[in-house]
């Protein structure tokens, strides 16, 4: 029939639903179906993408049910809750809420401004994020975020305590899905990196970033066997097992350094500093290091 | 047509045979590289932890080099990618993946692949969308240009965990833990940091790069292309496969 819309909920229950107008939301969709199957469980709040309770996977997308239209979605709609460990369609937040309180340091805990605070709580962010997903010491993004904020508005004193509790902000592996999946439009990333750079300033450094920036002024590259060590130097036992590991799978990296700056002698002469390929033709370079 | 390559540093010492692969493929496919000597690490998404100015600095640096020989640079590299698409606007450069100029190169493959392949995008070429360079698809059409079949992978834009490797690597583990369980032959990825990350620390799914797949199809041996110097070849030295 016309008019009429496919739902999919967990569990491959199908439901249709007559539905005229294309402009009304998804969670308008699920109240309607709510009053006719009570027993689905449906979490939501201000209705109006400010409180993030009501977000959902919407066809394997993670969005705010409140925020999103039906003229924006494909059909039929998959509706998933965010989690596995949940009721129906409301996920359970207490892992995502434990870590937000850990940030808040109870002596401060009105220094959040409420104007400024714009993130809403979703734990959309924590979903996406492999870090957290599989590193129990890494919190989520939105904790991060809110640990960047509270910090800005501490004296230099509280500052540098506070700082010190938060040193598991250095396993965020870059990834980058905080900023996609927001539905705030929020930068989570770029906290995380201005965190890490407070944490540098009070000492609080990660050996891993560090040698990127003193292999960069000395040599002008990375030096790999230099990195294993100072990543792993305290863990012995581990930088063993990693070193054989390499040396077994052998893909050492060369053990002497190798240099991208240009010396002063081969500036003077007016070569061509290129490599040209001939074309057609095995790359010189290439050649010369199969000899090898 | 003139491309100047910027190589990185894993290019050069931990994954080089994917490296050279993506050279010998671009110039048996009769394109021009040009390797200008002086590129400074693009920090590798780490030192923007330490100074944002110096990241910024380094990678302007990189492009005004590569921009005395043409007005676009290639790496096959993604976080190298990603570091120097943050500032190409500043220097007025097209950056561009190995993935995104095979793409825009014309060539008829002499062998077909016959293989289930799933194609495993990285983060960096997709995340966070700086450029105006679409990735998304250009992998399953490079596969499917090959004669190969492209499996279906839910994790196909997730991190492959290298940033974090030598510390934790759960997150690699299961990405293979769930490539394994598609029944898939091969898995490709355009990123050699993706490459070096999967392959290493496992050995029962063989990784290529998008260069030595389609140097595959293209009838170049595989010893060239540098697949025998993959753990998983190493393992159980099946040559009569490629």
């Amino acid at each position: 029939m016309k008019n009429q819309l496919l739902l999919i909920l967990p569990g491959n229950l199908e439901y249709r639903i007559h539905q005229g107008r294309t402009d009304v939301t998804i969670l308008d969709l699920l109240m309607k179906l709510q009053k006719a199957e009570p027993h689905i469980c449906v979490r939501y709040s201000c209705g109006h993408g400010i409180c993030g309770s009501c977000a959902i996977k919407i066809n394997g997308e993670k969005r705010l049910a409140c925020k999103t239209k039906i003229s924006q979605v494909e059909k039929p709609i998959r509706l998933e809750p965010i989690k596995s460990d949940s009721v129906n369609l409301a996920s359970n937040q207490e892992g995502f809420f434990n870590e937000i309180k850990q940030v808040v340091p109870t002596k401060f805990g009105q220094a959040l401004d409420a104007e400024e605070r714009n993130c809403i709580f979703c734990g959309i962010c924590k979903d996406g994020c492999q870090a957290s997903k599989y590193n129990p010491e890494f919190l989520n993004p939105s904790a991060y975020y809110h640990a960047k904020r509270i910090a800005e508005n501490l004296s230099p004193n509280d500052k540098k305590h506070y700082l010190k509790s938060l040193k598991s902000v250095w396993h965020c592996i870059n990834m980058y899905n905080c900023i996609e999946l927001c539905p705030k439009e929020l930068n989570p990333s770029e906290a995380i990196n201005a965190l890490s750079r407070e944490q540098n300033k009070i000492g609080n450094t990660s050996g891993h970033a560090k040698t990127f920036e003193e292999n960069i002024k000395t040599l002008g590259r990375l030096y790999e066997p230099y990195l294993f060590f100072r990543s792993l130097f305290p863990n012995i036992k581990e930088l063993l097992i990693m070193l054989t590991k390499y040396s077994m799978a052998g893909k050492v990296p060369p053990i002497i350094p190798k240099t991208n700056r240009i010396h002063k002698k081969k500036k003077d002469k007016n070569k061509d500093k290129t490599n040209k390929h001939v074309k057609g033709k095995v790359p010189p370079q290439a050649k010369n290091k199969n000899k090898k | 047509m003139k491309h100047v390559y910027f190589p990185g540093c894993t290019a050069d010492s931990l994954n080089s045979p994917a490296s050279k692969a993506t050279l010998l493929v671009l110039s048996a496919l009769d394109e021009e590289i040009i390797i200008p000597e002086g590129f400074t690490c693009c920090g590798g998404s780490h030192l923007e932890k330490l100074s944002k100015k110096q990241t910024k600095e380094i990678n302007i640096k990189n492009l005004k080099i590569a921009k005395q020989y043409a007005n676009q640079v290639f790496t096959s590299c993604n976080t190298c990618f990603m570091e120097l698409s943050k500032v190409k606007d500043e220097v007025d450069m097209r950056v561009l993946s190995t993935l995104h100029l095979l793409d825009q190169i014309n060539f008829s493959p002499l062998k077909t692949i016959n293989k289930k392949i799933i194609p495993f995008y990285g983060c960096h070429i997709l995340r966070p969308k700086l450029t105006n360079q679409y990735s998304e698809g250009i992998l399953e059409r490079l596969i499917t240009h090959t004669g190969a079949e492209v499996v279906d992978y839910p994790y196909k834009d997730k991190c492959c965990g290298f940033h974090s490797i030598l510390t934790n690597r759960s997150v690699t583990e299961n990405i293979i833990k769930e490539a394994i369980d598609t029944k898939a032959d091969l898995i490709v990825t355009p990123c050699i940091l993706c490459h070096h990350a999967l392959d290493m620390f496992q050995g029962k799914i063989q990784v290529l790069h998008i260069s030595q797949l389609i140097g595959l199809s293209l009838g170049i041996p595989a010893r060239k292309l540098g697949i025998n110097k993959n753990v998983h070849f190493k393992r159980f030295k099946n040559t009569s496969k490629y």
